[in-house]
C-alpha cells in the first residue's frame, strides 16, 4: 500500500508541477520509456477530472440552495419584487 | 476575502450576499436583451462557478460584482446572441479559456453514481482538496482525522478508489455506442 501511495504521490506531483526539478526531470524519463507509468499518469488525470466534475456538481446544487432562497425568505422580499418587476 | 478558506456555511453566506448585490445588475442585462429570468439565472450561477474557482486559485477579482456582470456578459453573448441558439454550458464547444466548463468524459455520470454511491464520504474529502482546494490541516479537522499525514494518506487511498472507478468502468461496450 505505502508504494502504491507513493506512485500517486509522484504522479500527483508531476501533473500538477511541483516535485522539485530534479525529480521532475528524471519523471519525464520514466514516462518516455515506460508506458505502463504512461497509462498510470493518464489515468490519474481521469481521475482528477472526475473529481472536478463532482466538485461542480455539489458547487451548482449549493448555488441553487441560495437562489432557492433568496428569492422565498420573506427577509428577501424587496430583492425578489426587484427581479420579478425586470421580466414582466 | 480567502475564499481558499470558506467552510460550507461561510460559502453559503458569501454566495448569498454576492447573489443580493450582483443578480440585480445582471437580470437587468439579460431583460434587456430580451432573456428570460431563467436564462439570468443560468448565466449568473455560471458566472459564479468561474468566479468560485478562481477565487479557489487565489486569483481573488478587486471587484466581485464587476466580474460577475463582465462573466454573465460574456456568457450571454457566447450563448444566446453570437450565434442566436442557445447552447448549454455543458455542451459549448471545446475552447479552453476559463469559460469552458464542457465536460470531456461523457462516461464520467456513470462512475460519479456508483463513487457517489460506494464511498460519499471519500468523494467529499477529495473535493474538499481538489476542488475547494482547502489546506490539509482544515480537511483533517473537518473529517476527523487525527492530523495531515492520516489525512493525506486517506486522500491517496481515496484517490485510488477514484483511480480504480474509472479504470474498471470506464471502457465498457456501452461507452462506445452511448
Amino acid at each position: 500500500m505505502r508504494t502504491l501511495l507513493n506512485k500517486l504521490k509522484d504522479i500527483e506531483q508531476h501533473v500538477f508541477g511541483t516535485a522539485a526539478p530534479g525529480d521532475a526531470l528524471v519523471f519525464d524519463a520514466r514516462i518516455i520509456i515506460d508506458q505502463d507509468l504512461a497509462d498510470d499518469v493518464a489515468l490519474q488525470k481521469e481521475a482528477y477530472a472526475v473529481i472536478k466534475r463532482y466538485g461542480r456538481q455539489q458547487l451548482r446544487a449549493e448555488l441553487e440552495t441560495v437562489h432557492q432562497q433568496v428569492f422565498t425568505q420573506a427577509r428577501h422580499q424587496s430583492f425578489k419584487q426587484k427581479i420579478t418587476a425586470l421580466f414582466k | 476575502m480567502a475564499a481558499h478558506t470558506l467552510s460550507a456555511y461561510q460559502r453559503q453566506q458569501v454566495f448569498t450576499d454576492l447573489y443580493l448585490s450582483a443578480f440585480p445588475s445582471v437580470a437587468r442585462y439579460v431583460s434587456r436583451r430580451g432573456g428570460s429570468f431563467d436564462e439570468a439565472k443560468d448565466v449568473f450561477q455560471d458566472a459564479m462557478l468561474v468566479w468560485y474557482e478562481k477565487a479557489v486559485a487565489g486569483q481573488i477579482p478587486q471587484n466581485d460584482k464587476a466580474y460577475l456582470m463582465g462573466i454573465a456578459k460574456h456568457l450571454w453573448v457566447k450563448r444566446y446572441e453570437v450565434n442566436k441558439r442557445y447552447i448549454p454550458l455543458d455542451d459549448a464547444g471545446n475552447s479552453a479559456d476559463i469559460f469552458d466548463l464542457t465536460e470531456k468524459h461523457p462516461v464520467t455520470n456513470r462512475i460519479m453514481h456508483y463513487l457517489q454511491s460506494t464511498g460519499q464520504k471519500c468523494m467529499d474529502l477529495l473535493k474538499s482538496f481538489y476542488y475547494d482546494k482547502l489546506p490539509m490541516k482544515d480537511i483533517a479537522e473537518n473529517f476527523g482525522f487525527s492530523g495531515e499525514r492520516s489525512a493525506t494518506v486517506q486522500k491517496f487511498k481515496c484517490l485510488e478508489k477514484v483511480r480504480e472507478a474509472v479504470k474498471c468502468k470506464g471502457l465498457i461496450y456501452e461507452d462506445f455506442v452511448e
